[in-house]
């Protein structure tokens, strides 16, 4: 008797424990340095990370940072570390960056933070519609890594500028 | 066929400029290039190591919980004994 009283009493504690520090989800949530509340799961830390391939689609990535934001809901951030605008080829890498990352996270949302600019980017989408988005970029690069001559070239001038191939580049 | 696996980043950078990123396949970047990704680099490392320290902060403080539960328990059970 004595010990199925000590086990409800226990059980009692724990409860009122839960309740006055709130459940273990949300109580693992911290602020971020991206000002949103979540539980750091993934870091991009180099050659011991690990790498999200996505075979289907044929892409592959290291994201910068992959936040728990929900119990079964992720965000995924790509930091660029340039006090600058956040540029469309930033979005191209964050959508491919998001369809590999779901071959093991559930991700559902995605920001591009630079020093001066956050963006958040709608992947609330299938992997294919996402792919179909960068698809052109993605078939480009694939050339590229053939060796085969590219000859398509940035609309932006201003990207020009501060190339460090435009020595080297045949755009007239 | 089997799609030949490419990395986002890459993806990025044909998205920044084809033809650049093709040309870096072949070529160095200049030193002005090379000392800016050197100074992405170390941001990249502080804001890294900024966000470990958050949630490390955090996982302790949840650390804490199970401890204090079980050292009340225990109080407890030595009142009720005694």
């Amino acid at each position: 008797m004595d010990g199925l009283l000590v086990i409800v009493f226990f059980y009692l504690l724990y409860r009122l424990f839960k309740r006055l520090f709130g459940s273990t989800q949300t109580q693992n949530l911290s602020k971020t340095p991206f000002g949103f509340d979540g539980q750091l799961v993934y870091s991009d830390d180099g050659k011991r990370s690990e790498l999200f391939v996505n075979k289907i689609f044929g892409l592959c990535s290291k994201p910068d940072f992959i936040y728990k934001t929900d119990a079964n809901s992720y965000t995924v951030i790509e930091y660029k570390g340039r006090n600058g605008p956040v540029y469309e080829s930033d979005e191209v890498q964050l959508k491919a960056t998001v369809i590999s990352a779901r071959s093991k996270f559930n991700i559902t949302h995605a920001f591009v933070f630079t020093d001066s600019t956050k963006k958040e980017i709608n992947v609330n989408k299938t992997n294919s519609t996402l792919y179909k988005e960068i698809e052109e970029f993605t078939e480009l690069t694939r050339q590229i890594h053939l060796n085969k001559p590219v000859h398509e070239y940035t609309a932006h001038t201003n990207k020009c500028r501060t190339c460090s191939h435009k020595g080297n580049c045949s755009k007239k | 066929m089997p799609k030949k696996i490419v990395s986002a980043s890459s993806v990025g950078k044909t998205a920044y400029c084809p033809h650049a990123h093709y040309l870096s396949h072949n070529r160095k970047p200049d030193k002005k290039s090379m000392k800016r990704m050197a100074s992405g680099e170390t941001k990249h490392k502080k804001i890294t190591f900024q966000a470990k320290q958050d949630n490390k902060k955090n996982s302790n403080k949840v650390g804490y919980l199970p401890i204090i539960i079980i050292i009340v328990a225990i109080l407890i059970l030595i009142g009720w004994s005694s």
